[in-house]
């Protein structure tokens, strides 16, 4: 083995030399003592593994079960299959009851409660108390996201309108006929609880916040899909300020099947705010966007973008992306960007170092287009942390604020930041190509 | 069981090569019988007893050397300063026997840097092809190649007090 080396060496020592050298290595002789004795801890330690393996923890377990009788096996067998069988027949037969129950206390559940009702026993013929002495207390339920959240208390001026509901008895197992009965009841109840929310909504209309009105919506929740059903029922059959309650209900229970409704019910002049705004509220963020890209209108357009940019979920930085993108809709995305929910503006500081230059692009303009101060200063900050970034110039150069502008000018004098600034303003200028050249005041 | 203690001979012999002395190797070889016995179930066959084996050696030899890497440094210093007195006052030829000067191959061998020895050791004393040698180390022919290259040049430099000597005595 003489491999060529090409390092230098001592000329005269040849490869052949070294070889030989190397053959007359001598190491210390190994006894025959020593290889007895390490043939012998072989072997011990083969017999311990042996052991080891041959616990009876591990092994007898199978042994014995192998050697079992086949009538034995059989009957174990069965035996759990009756088992199983058992258990499944109970504990369906204890889902049932369970159901029915809380189907019953869904249903039984009226808008409001009494105090003194839920003290006392139900007793149908006692006389329904005034409603001078009713307590609205709305039951709590789990609120969706874009719902603001606030303790459960309805407030109404006219307290007439909270129509209390009687409890459905416990009782047996109904029959055919008692379950068609105890359905109809359920559909009375239900309509005598969408009264009273309808009631709650229409009183004083006008001047009902999103939270007033959620709080009154809040007993439909738990229901939504039958009061969704409902709500559209009053709304073809109804006239006047039940209608609008209606409608404005669906925008809180409603669900993405009532907006193609909603949007038909945009037709009608004397319902076309109150379903806009349903249609904002219940409209997911896609739909959202496709509205913004649709509306002839550009108030409604921006309207819809200033809905979609206070979402807070992937979704609506998705759409929001889209739409920046889109040189027909990114006028009244930006100027709905003073609106961006907190979470959509760090995501968009965090896609100003995204893969793509387009994504960044739409990051830079989005958080240019805002107005307020905080956002300014974070884009300063990164402009002199990150000096050779042209994306923090480029949103400041969008931005266009007369400070902005100054601290711009003032940075233009050192060589290297104007040839980052040439970059953001190729680039700037290569997105706003086929778009607005500015800034949306 | 008995295919491992057929190994275990050659085993030994080779860790002597790499260690330089005995009972370090009797120590590393036990430590690689009670590993290559109690995990051989998971020897598939796919190569041979004797590379399998080589290889838990091999293991158990590194992580021997990164443990006793201070030891070894203090032991060569003293074999050095005992057994090795300054070649500059010594006459190879007259005062170095077979014997000795194999002793001294051997132990330069063994001062190798541990990749190196394991080439080179695996290479000439155990006549391992250059493909065997990469397979048992898991490197590269190309790597065995450069290896060896750097251990010879490495042997040359430090044994060639002894040029003409192994001629003459052969």
């Amino acid at each position: 083995m003489k491999p060529d080396s090409n390092e230098p060496t001592d000329p005269d020592f040849s490869e052949q030399q070294l070889d030989d050298l190397l053959s007359l290595a001598r190491w210390p002789a190994v006894s025959q003592q020593s290889v007895d004795r390490l043939k012998a801890v072989c072997e011990s330690v083969s017999d311990d593994a042996a052991d080891v393996t041959a616990h009876p923890m591990i092994v007898p377990v199978r042994e014995t079960m192998r050697s079992r009788s086949p009538w034995m096996r059989l009957s174990i067998r069965i035996g759990a299959i009756l088992t199983l069988v058992m258990m499944s027949f109970v504990s369906g037969n204890w889902f049932a009851q369970w159901r029915l129950s809380e189907n019953r206390e869904n249903a039984g559940q009226p808008a409001v409660e009494i105090a003194k009702k839920t003290e006392q026993p139900h007793d149908p013929s006692a006389p329904v108390e005034g409603p001078e002495k009713v307590v609205p207390k709305v039951v709590p339920e789990p609120e969706p996201v874009r719902q603001p959240q606030k303790e459960a208390v309805v407030e109404s001026t006219e307290p007439k309108s909270m129509v209390p509901v009687p409890d459905l008895i416990p009782g047996p197992l109904p029959t055919d006929d008692g379950l068609r009965t105890k359905r109809e009841e359920q559909q009375q109840k239900y309509r005598a609880q969408l009264q009273s929310v309808l009631a709650c909504l229409a009183v004083q209309n006008e001047k009902q916040s999103d939270e007033d009105q959620w709080k009154c919506i809040q007993p439909l929740m738990a229901r939504r899909a039958e009061f969704e059903y409902l709500l559209w029922e009053v709304v073809e059959t109804s006239t006047g300020q039940q209608r609008m309650a209606a409608l404005t209900a669906i925008g809180f229970v409603g669900s993405q099947r009532s907006v193609p409704r909603l949007m038909s019910t945009t037709a009608d002049k004397s319902l076309r705010v109150v379903a806009i705004e349903s249609l904002k509220r219940c409209a997911d963020e896609a739909t959202l966007a496709g509205f913004v890209l649709q509306q002839q209108d550009a108030d409604l357009s921006r309207e819809f973008a200033r809905v979609l940019a206070s979402r807070r979920n992937d979704a609506a930085l998705q759409a929001w992306l889209h739409l920046v993108r889109e040189p027909a809709a990114r006028a009244s995305c930006l100027r709905a960007a003073d609106e961006l929910s907190p979470e959509l503006v760090e995501r968009l500081f965090l896609l100003l170092d995204a893969p793509l230059v387009a994504d960044r692009m739409v990051a830079v303009v989005s958080l240019g287009s805002r107005t307020d101060q905080a956002t300014r200063t974070r884009l300063i900050r990164l402009m002199n942390q990150y000096t050779y970034r042209w994306e923090p110039i480029a949103a400041l150069m969008w931005n266009g604020s007369p400070d902005v502008m100054r601290t711009l000018q003032q940075r233009q004098t050192d060589v290297e930041h104007f040839a980052v600034m040439q970059t953001a303003s190729i680039q700037l200028a290569a997105f706003v190509g086929s778009g607005p050249k500015q800034r949306p005041n | 069981m008995q295919s491992l203690q057929a190994e275990v001979s050659g085993l030994l012999t080779f860790a002597v090569r790499l260690t330089g002395h005995v009972q370090d190797a009797e120590d590393l070889v036990q430590e690689t019988l009670v590993r290559a016995v109690k995990s051989r179930n998971t020897f598939r066959g796919e190569s041979l007893l004797k590379t399998w084996l080589y290889r838990i050696f091999l293991n158990v030899f590194r992580t021997w050397i990164v443990r006793s890497r201070t030891v070894l440094d203090r032991q060569s210093v003293d074999l050095l300063e005992t057994d090795q007195p300054d070649q500059r006052f010594r006459d190879p030829v007259d005062q170095i026997s077979d014997n000795e000067l194999g002793k001294q191959v051997a132990q330069e061998v063994s001062r190798l840097p541990e990749r190196q020895r394991e080439v080179i050791v695996l290479v000439h004393y155990e006549g391992c092809s250059i493909a065997e040698t990469a397979d048992l180390l898991q490197i590269s022919s190309q790597n065995v190649y450069s290896i060896l290259s750097h251990a010879r040049s490495v042997l040359k430099q430090r044994l060639s007090h002894f040029q003409g000597k192994p001629s003459h005595e052969a």
